[in-house]
């Protein structure tokens, strides 16, 4: 009778040894990425504002009004468009298609277009494109924009053509 | 001639004493059932890795430090420490595998040693997923390993390419640490 108890016990041991024990000799770790947004932009520019002088009205149009800047990471390929909004104006026939713009420079896998509308959907307000930008300090687009007034009709003084330039960029994974 | 007699001299005393109970016999037998185990989930250190991508991320220098590993090994042997990525996916990530991802070993104690390898590549052999090596540790807590898992996401046409339509996407893996006995 005792020796069978020892012989229990001895096993319940041996048991509870191996359990205790999870010996392994390999494990596994779980790595989950997780990416909520693969295409960031930002404007590194002020906002534009101009005075139209005699210099302007006489001077060849379009003319410059300005510039723009934007800086896009990206971990996907894209294309960037702008276009202009009218937020208020009180001179008659000022309108988005009186604006237009070009895109002159683009770093970091950025490529410009030569597309000016401000006003007309893709392609024709297209900036540029661009690639996955990881471990740089994100694409740069530069451009200039101008301004043709020669449709313009101006009544009330002062005049005033208040807009919105939208940036966007759009994912062009196929 | 000498030699045999004194043998026999030699067992008829060891008879006696036995017979006489001056000698007592005690059976030792000892089994290692296993000589090395592996917990890569130590009290206090990370397991899985969860890391959110973000902006920063991408505009930081390739690779970024996604999180920390950490094994303790207990070994009655010589041994080696391997890891490297067993199961992948990442179905909405065009260009992305396991070769993006990286491990590095900063710190190991107890008679191990870190190797400079780093490949956590699926399908990649020993040495270049060796992430170090020790000895017997008896008496001592075990050997610590610690490290970093990298990631480099690339960049231009190569690059990642993350389909927004799926978003959030997310990029999984598992890791497999194994300790492997080196004993020539």
């Amino acid at each position: 009778m005792k020796v069978w108890k020892g012989c229990v016990a001895i096993a319940l041991i041996m048991a509870l040894l191996t359990w205790n024990g999870s010996a392994q000799t390999s494990q596994n770790v779980r790595v989950t990425l997780v990416i909520p947004q693969p295409l960031f932009i930002a404007a590194v520019i002020p906002s534009i504002t101009v005075e139209i002088t005699p210099l302007e009205i006489e001077g060849p149009q379009p003319f410059k009004i300005g510039d723009w800047h934007v800086n896009i990471d990206a971990l996907t390929p894209y294309r960037l468009n702008s276009s202009i909004v009218t937020v208020d104006t009180n001179i008659f026939d000022a309108g988005p298609e009186d604006f237009s713009t070009d895109c002159d420079f683009a770093d970091d896998f950025g490529v410009c277009t030569d597309k000016t509308s401000l006003s007309d959907p893709d392609p024709q307000n297209r900036r540029g494109f661009g690639e996955n930008t990881a471990g740089l300090n994100g694409a740069d687009f530069m451009g200039e924009i101008f301004l043709d007034i020669r449709s313009w009709d101006v009544s009330q003084l002062p005049g005033f053509y208040i807009g919105v330039i939208l940036f966007t960029t759009t994912d062009t994974t196929p | 001639m000498t030699r045999k007699i004194l043998v026999a001299l030699m067992i008829v005393a060891s008879g006696l004493s036995l017979a006489s109970g001056l000698v007592a016999q005690q059976n030792v037998t000892i089994e290692i059932g296993q000589s090395l185990y592996l917990d890569c989930v130590p009290p206090g250190q990370p397991g899985d890795i969860y890391y959110v991508i973000q902006q920063s991320d991408i505009e930081a220098p390739q690779p970024i430090d996604i999180g920390d590993w950490g094994c303790n090994v207990d070994a009655v042997t010589q041994y080696r420490l391997n890891s490297q990525f067993t199961l992948f996916s990442a179905p909405f990530v065009v260009n992305a595998d396991t070769s993006d991802f990286t491990a590095d070993c900063t710190s190991a104690d107890d008679y191990g040693t870190c190797a400079p390898n780093s490949s956590l590549t699926l399908g990649d052999v020993d040495p270049n997923t060796r992430r170090g090596t020790g000895y017997n540790t008896a008496g001592t807590d075990g050997a610590d390993f610690f490290g970093n898992v990298y990631v480099n996401m690339g960049v231009g046409p190569a690059g990642w390419d993350v389909m927004s339509s799926q978003l959030p996407v997310f990029v999984t893996g598992i890791i497999t640490y194994t300790v492997t006995d080196t004993t020539p």
